[in-house]
Order: C-alpha cells, then sequence, then structure tokens
C-alpha cells in the first residue's frame, strides 16, 4: 500500500476521532457567547493544561523549533527556560485575567480593556492589533501541516490539497462545537503529539548513540554544542514566545475559560512538566541528535523544518503517517482557538460593540459561526499565496510581534495602577508603528524589530502615564487595592470607589 | 504574603537571566557536565531549579489565593 493511501487512512481515523468529540461537545454548547467562545467558563485542570499546551504548541514545535535546534544548536536552548516561565505567568498574569473575567464575565481581552480604562476606542485597538496579529499565526498551522503532508507522501497529496483538509477541517469543527469542542478536541490532540514527540525524542536518542548521544555529536559537529552568542536574537525570539502565552488573544482567553483559580493553580504546575521538559526539550533533542550521522536521509540546513517527516520517510509507512497526522493534530488543536478567538475579536469587539448592540444570544452566536467561516475561507486563501510558505518561524514570529505591542497596555490593567488611557493608546500606536519601520527598512538595531517596540511602547507607555492623568483614577485604584486584598488576603487601606457596583458598560453581562 | 511572593519572583527572573548567561560566553565551554555539553546541563539545572520554585510558589502564594477566592465565590452564591 503506497505512502499516500496510508497516510489518507490515518488522516481519515485521526480527524473521524476527532469529529466525533467535537459532535459530543457540541450537545452540551448552549447558544450565548460565553459557551460558545469560552466553553461555558467550565475547563477543568487537564482539559485547561491541554487547552492551553496545544494552543501554544503547534506544527511550529514539531518543524520549526526543530528546524531551529538543528540550525542553531543549544543557542536555542532558551525554549525551554522561557517554556517554564509560562508556569509563572499562570500565576502572575493568568490568575489576574480569570479574576477580572470572572467578575466582569468579560469575552475577549478588549473587554476588559475598554471596562478598565474606559475607552471603547482602546477595546477596538486590540481587536484590530488582535485579529491582524492572529491571521500569520493560523497560516503557520496551515502551511506547516499541508508542507508535510505534502513532503511525506513524496508529493503525491499535493500542497493545495493539505490546505484544504487543514483549513476546512478545522473550519467545520470549530463551527460545529466551538470553544469546548476546541478544548476537549485540544487534550485529545494534545496527548496525541506529545505521546508522538516523547517516542520521536527516545528513537532519536537510542539511535544517536543513548547517554553518549551528545559526546557523538561534539565529534560531528562541535560548534552547535556550544551557545553562538547573539543574545539580542534569542532575546527577542524569548520575549515573543514568552509574552505570547498569555498576551495572545486566544491564550488569554483560555484564562477566561478555567472553572476556578484551584484549577489554574494546578494547571501552573503541571505546565512545566509538559511545556518545558517534554515540548521544548524534546524538540532540542531531535534537532541536535539530527546530526548525527545518517540519522535523517537526505537532511540539509535548507529543509530542516522537515526533520521528523524526513526521519521517517525511510521507515515503513504506518510510522510516517502517524507523524504526519500528530504535525496536522499539533496544527488543528492551535488553528482552532486562533480562529474561534479572531472570531470572537471580530464579532463581540467590532460587529455587537459598535454596529448590533441589542444582538440575542442566538443571533450573536449566529453571527459568530458565519465569522468563523469567512475567518477559515480568507486563512486558506492567503496560504495559497508564496509569500506564506517559507520557513516557519519568521511568519510565527510575526504574528507573536504584532501582539506583542500590546503588552504596555495590559500592563497597566493587570499590574500598573498608575497607566493611563492615553499612555496605553500612545504606546500600541508607538510600538507597531517602531515594528513596522522596523521590518520595512531593517534598521540597524542590535536587537530585532518585535522587541524594539516593546521597548519603545514600555518607555512610551510611561512617560505618556506619568504626564497624563485619568479622570477616573480613584476606580482604578479601587480595581488594584480589590486585586491585591483578593491575590494576597490583604484588607485595602484607601478603597473609595467599588467599581463592581456599577454593573459593566457594554452590555456583556446581558448575553450572558 | 505580598513580600513572600516578590521575594520568590526575583529570585525566578534572577535565575531565568542567568540562561542568558552562556550567550556572552560564560559556561561556554565545549566540556561535558555528565552527558550534556556545558551551556546545556548549566541551562537545564536552572531549569530544574525554577521548576521547583514553580511548586513553592504554588503552595505558598498560589494555592491560597484560589482557596480564598473560591470561598469568596461560594460566599457570594449564598
Amino acid at each position: 500500500m503506497s505512502q499516500a493511501v496510508v497516510t489518507i487512512i490515518i488522516l481519515a481515523i485521526f480527524l473521524g476521532i476527532l469529529l466525533i468529540i467535537s459532535n459530543y461537545a457540541s450537545k452540551s454548547n448552549v447558544a450565548t457567547p460565553n459557551d460558545f467562545y469560552l466553553a461555558g467558563r467550565g475547563l477543568g485542570t487537564i482539559v485547561m493544561t491541554m487547552t492551553t499546551g496545544a494552543s501554544y504548541f503547534s506544527t511550529w514545535t514539531l518543524l520549526g523549533s526543530i528546524g531551529q535546534h538543528y540550525r542553531d544548536g543549544v543557542w536555542f536552548v532558551a525554549f525551554a527556560a522561557w517554556a517554564v516561565l509560562h508556569a509563572l505567568f499562570i500565576w502572575i498574569f493568568g490568575a489576574r485575567i480569570w479574576y477580572f473575567g470572572q467578575k466582569h464575565k468579560y469575552i475577549t481581552p478588549g473587554d476588559m480593556m475598554e471596562k478598565y480604562y474606559r475607552s471603547p476606542g482602546l477595546k477596538l485597538l486590540f481587536a484590530v492589533v488582535g485579529i491582524i496579529g492572529l491571521v500569520p499565526y493560523m497560516l503557520i498551522q496551515i502551511t506547516g501541516g499541508a508542507q508535510s503532508l505534502n513532503s511525506l507522501t513524496a508529493e503525491a497529496i499535493p500542497y493545495w490539497v493539505g490546505v484544504l483538509i487543514m483549513g476546512l477541517f478545522v473550519g467545520i469543527i470549530v463551527f460545529l462545537s466551538g470553544g469546548r469542542g476546541a478544548a476537549w478536541g485540544d487534550t485529545f490532540m494534545g496527548f496525541f503529539f506529545g505521546f508522538v514527540l516523547l517516542f520521536v525524542t527516545l528513537t532519536f536518542l537510542f539511535k544517536a548513540g543513548g547517554f553518549d548521544a551528545f559526546k557523538n555529536i561534539a565529534e560531528i559537529t562541535p560548534e552547535i554544542l556550544t551557545n553562538k552568542g547573539n543574545f539580542w536574537g534569542v532575546l527577542e525570539t524569548a520575549l515573543g514566545l514568552a509574552f505570547g502565552f498569555w498576551i495572545m488573544p486566544h491564550m488569554w482567553q483560555k484564562f477566561y475559560s478555567a472553572k476556578s483559580p484551584l484549577i489554574l493553580a494546578k494547571t501552573s504546575i503541571i505546565t512545566p512538566f509538559w511545556n518545558s521538559w517534554l515540548m521544548a526539550l524534546g524538540a532540542l533533542f531531535i534537532g541536535i541528535l539530527a546530526h548525527y550521522p545518517g540519522l535523517v536521509p537526505g537532511l540539509t540546513s535548507e529543509n530542516s523544518d522537515r526533520i521528523i517527516p524526513l526521519f521517517f520517510s525511510g521507515y515503513p509507512v504506518i510510522f510516517g503517517s502517524i507523524i504526519v497526522a500528530a504535525i496536522i493534530a499539533a496544527g488543528i488543536s492551535t488553528i482552532n482557538s486562533a480562529l474561534l478567538s479572531s472570531a470572537s475579536l471580530l464579532v463581540n469587539d467590532i460587529y455587537i460593540r459598535f454596529f448590533a448592540k441589542d444582538l440575542s444570544n442566538e443571533e450573536s452566536t449566529k453571527v459568530a459561526k458565519t465569522t468563523i467561516i469567512i475567518m477559515t475561507i480568507f486563512t486558506m486563501f492567503i496560504a495559497f499565496l508564496p509569500v506564506a510558505q517559507g520557513f516557519l518561524i519568521p511568519i510565527a514570529a510575526l504574528g507573536y510581534g504584532i501582539v506583542l505591542q500590546l503588552v504596555p497596555a495590559a500592563f497597566g490593567a493587570l499590574l500598573w495602577r498608575r497607566g493611563t488611557k492615553i499612555g496605553a493608546i500612545a504606546s500600541i500606536f508607538v510600538g507597531e508603528t517602531t515594528l513596522v519601520i522596523n521590518t520595512l527598512f531593517s534598521i540597524p538595531l542590535p536587537f530585532g524589530a518585535a522587541t524594539a517596540g516593546l521597548l519603545f511602547g514600555l518607555i512610551t507607555f510611561y512617560i505618556v502615564s506619568m504626564i497624563t492623568k485619568d479622570a477616573h483614577q480613584l476606580e482604578k485604584d479601587a480595581v488594584h487595592d480589590d486585586l491585591i486584598e483578593v491575590l494576597y488576603g490583604k484588607e485595602s487601606q484607601n478603597r473609595k470607589i467599588n467599581i463592581y457596583e456599577e454593573g459593566i458598560t457594554h452590555g456583556n453581562e446581558a448575553k450572558l | 504574603m505580598r513580600k513572600t511572593n516578590a521575594i520568590l519572583l526575583s529570585l525566578f527572573f534572577v535565575l531565568y537571566a542567568a540562561t542568558f548567561l552562556p550567550n556572552i560566553g560564560l559556561f561556554n565551554d565545549l566540556a561535558f557536565w555528565g552527558v550534556l555539553p556545558e551551556p546545556l546541563a548549566f541551562t537545564l539545572i536552572i531549569n530544574v531549579i525554577n521548576t521547583i520554585l514553580i511548586f513553592v510558589i504554588y503552595f505558598k502564594v498560589f494555592r491560597p489565593f484560589a482557596l480564598r477566592m473560591e470561598k469568596r465565590i461560594t460566599e457570594e452564591r449564598d
């Protein structure tokens, strides 16, 4: 039986299981934005851990990051270090996001920004930047999955068929089952590609010499076992991908979806093992050990983003087919959440907020489903353009870089009471402008465009916030005092106004 | 508790910052610490310590916050 036929059969089985899970999940769905986007804020520990992990780790982990380790060696061990940081971010940011989300029934990050800064404009900014950032991020999942499908089947399954499989299928399952289906599906897919990665890592380790594997590599390519320097280069990637764990809209919304803070707390202690010790280190071992002579046939620097498919091209077809299914799983588990999130930004933050405030729950869910179909077609269309088919990391980094510029404004709402509305808006404009100018004109700075944007954005946020003042500063103080009391169990001293008694300003409560 | 939290977070971030030392040439020789090359072993040792710190943070601050919140939510619901 040919590779293409076996791959199609395995994929059909895998996608069939996913469809059954999504269909089962959809039976519990209620036609409200709260339920459709956030799974009714009812996710438990295992599903929460797997859906945050599977949504964050994508085709990039199984393809791009392994290629990066192959090309840059231990320099990229920073990946494992920042993946531990994710657990801390669940405490620093996730707990705060969950608390405010639960308190005010926020659906999107923009909901929180509008309420905190009293600024519909900031909500719009967060939505627009979020959508623009999510599109390349979704794109990488489709192109990565389609490329590996094409590569493993010796081009028997064309790239365009892969794009159709990835895009259409994700569109269908998200359309059917929303956030609950995405989370349950992520749990299945996360376990699947996690165990595949573990299997491949152990296989590489065994074949490269077991405990002597790295010593063997030292005799062949010693240069990849020492850090090549480039501090600013790795800082750029680390900042984008570490902060991306909570600032990317689809990740932010995961924190809204947790059933309780105890679920989040438990998630935080499982996260280092899954994110760092399995996913990041697995990618590191595979990428570096791929240098072992004869281990990966036909491997060059140019095709190093496809190490796993290349490795299995010389083995019984069933193995390669399972690998493709795992890569597709990694892509789908990310794109489903990103697709759902981008639809929520478009529908909740733009359409309903500014054009159709009186939409019923049923109507807004219908609009959300229609938007998912439109977004799916749009992303698939871009996937056919040549610009979308280059090395994977720069494409993903572009999405992260765009959304990273929202960090200073989010700091204000979550951490720094002195931050003002004007400061937040200015920081986003300065950050994005810096990012665009640096990307277009390749200005010779020691650090990359996204870091430059974030740095200038933070400086702008601080300076502008120090010279401006919000009229509702007392309310912001009350928000932070309340937060401190909740987080650390202290009674705040200066509470003057409880803004929670005012209700929220734009009608989300009515839509629950 | 805020002080404990600040100390734990500071410790974590100092250790995390130390993972960048091989980028500036420290702990970056082609020597082996056991079965791993020095820069990799150095970073992974810090990773182990930071993983332990995540557990300390869980027990010292995150879990107490979560239990306090659950109690508050239950009271509000009642």
